[in-house]
């Protein structure tokens, strides 16, 4: 059987390995290729070696925090255009404005949203880049 | 009396006052300091035998959230005027600049000074707050870390269950899929506990903050009525709503306002049986909002209502009907109502259904920088 054409690439950048392996599984049967990122500092640097279409990235993470990383990632040339939506638990307004102030395109909260909603995001933010 | 008892008797007031750990200071008609205790001295780092004949406002200077409060403003007068005891908690955030220039946090306590029924003037007792204030804080910190840390496995079985639900990972049977959906809805109060209980703890410790833009209240109350939906339709409930279109959009959080209609909402609703009515009206009255919430519901048995803001608090009739429910609600909708200047009260009769009445001033809700929004 010819294998189906991926949808894109995610790096999905959570430590949180339950977590990590539901959303995972969640975007490879939605038809992605993902990327897993364990902790900020493979986030930082699967981002610029893999150059993924899209980032999911959490805050609160070992040795680099997501702030950490989404700063790096719009500073650097290469992966500055890639969209990220910030996938965390921390859901203060001073927290999300921060990010989108860094140039996180999204922001969910994680035990708020379903995976099935963060799909739809992910879809929705690749359509966008795809019409541009 | 002798002179040699009247003198013992004026020692022993004497050290009861300069053992006080407290710090007082009593002020007369005039406003002039006629007592300070050694606490009191030590505390604003002024001798008190320096202080007395002082106006009061050379003696104790007063700033909330580092701002200096005309005297106007202060208790003092109030204690004065209305013959009350005036309390100034914790969470008022009231400090005192000592003579060395230390501002140090206070809680303190107002009392009119009363000489044969008449008000000779006020004492002020008050103590330094530092070190409650950094317990405070470090439970503060313990609960905002203690529920992110909380939220991390319970993301994880809200998603699990979402993908066994969804049947996305093989079929399930009607008792399987019933069993899920239990887990999956359990999991999704736990969440909601977990947000009341950190709302709450910003709450008591008074650092919410409040961040005002323009709101539609119609449209907040809209969009909370949505997601009852599934409750209302399952119900049968008779739902009606009234929105003046003469109420203009107010300056106040959003997030405030969506609790406030969230949890009167939701309780309605939980607390009507079958085929019952819930009706909304939100309305200009006056220089006022007034959110009029009705519903013929269970009611709050009468011993009760006295209870019903109180933390952790839930109606008899209610915990054996319901399971749901946290005592969480009202309480912080009260608190939320107060902070905003605003008015929370009901008319309830057992068996017959509840009226919640909330009015918020139209002028809006005023800036607070806290550490904090509420969620």
């Amino acid at each position: 059987m010819e294998e189906a054409k991926s949808l894109g690439r995610i790096l999905l950048a959570e430590d949180d390995k339950f977590l990590s392996t539901a959303l995972g599984d969640k975007l490879t049967r939605e038809g992605f290729t993902v990327i897993k990122a364990l902790n900020g500092l493979e986030a930082a640097a699967k981002a610029k070696l893999e150059k993924p279409d899209l980032i999911l990235l959490d805050l609160i993470m070992p040795q680099k925090t997501g702030f950490e990383v989404l700063t790096e990632i719009k500073l650097e040339p290469s992966t500055k255009g890639i969209p990220v939506i910030v996938l965390s638990n921390l859901g203060q307004e001073t927290d999300i404005k921060k990010a989108k102030d860094l140039g996180a395109v999204d922001y969910l909260v994680k035990s708020d949203v379903e995976m099935k909603t963060v799909v739809e995001k992910v879809k929705a933010e690749l359509a966008r880049r795809a019409l541009k | 009396m002798t002179e040699a008892e009247l003198k013992e008797k004026q020692d022993q007031l004497n050290a009861i006052l300069s053992s006080m750990a407290e710090g007082l200071v009593a002020i007369d008609n005039e406003r002039k300091v006629i007592l300070m205790n050694q606490a009191a001295g030590i505390l604003l780092r002024t001798a008190p035998q320096e202080a007395t004949g002082q106006d009061v406002k050379q003696v104790l200077t007063f700033f909330r959230d580092g701002v200096a409060l005309a005297y106007n403003d202060l208790p003092i007068e109030k204690a004065m005027v209305e013959r009350n005891i005036i309390s100034v908690g914790l969470t008022e955030n009231v400090s005192v600049k000592a003579k060395n220039g230390r501002l140090f946090p206070v809680a303190m306590m107002i009392a009119p000074l009363l000489n044969k029924g008449e008000v000779s003037g006020a004492i002020i007792l008050f103590r330094d707050v530092t070190r409650d204030r950094e317990i405070d804080q470090a439970k503060s910190e313990f609960v905002s870390l203690a529920s992110h840390q909380l939220k991390t496995p319970l993301s994880a079985i809200n998603w699990y269950s979402e993908t066994i639900l969804g049947e996305e990972v093989g079929p399930l049977n009607d008792k399987q899929k019933e069993y899920v959906k239990n887990l999956y809805d359990a999991n999704r109060r736990m969440v909601e506990l977990v947000n009341s209980l950190l709302n709450v703890s910003r709450i008591d410790l008074g650092t919410f903050a409040i961040d005002p833009v323009a709101v539609d209240f119609a449209k907040v109350a809209e969009e909370v009525l949505t997601e009852l939906t599934p409750q209302i339709t399952d119900k049968h409930l008779n739902l009606e709503k009234a929105y003046d279109p003469a109420l203009p959009p107010i300056k106040a959080d959003p997030k405030l306002v969506r609790i406030i209609f969230q949890n009167l909402l939701s309780n309605a609703v939980k607390y009507t049986g079958p085929s019952g009515r819930v009706a909304l009206a939100v309305k200009k009255e006056g220089q006022n909002v007034l959110i009029r919430i009705v519903d013929t519901g269970f009611g709050i048995p009468a011993a009760d209502q006295p209870k019903i803001f109180t933390k952790l608090f839930r109606a008899d009739n209610v915990r054996d009907k319901e399971a749901e429910g946290t005592g969480l609600g009202l309480y912080l909708v009260k608190a939320v109502v107060e902070a905003a200047k605003g008015r929370i009260w009901f008319e309830s009769l057992e068996g017959k259904g509840t009226t919640f009445f909330v009015t918020l001033p139209l002028s809006g809700m005023e800036k607070k920088d806290g550490a904090k929004g509420l969620n």
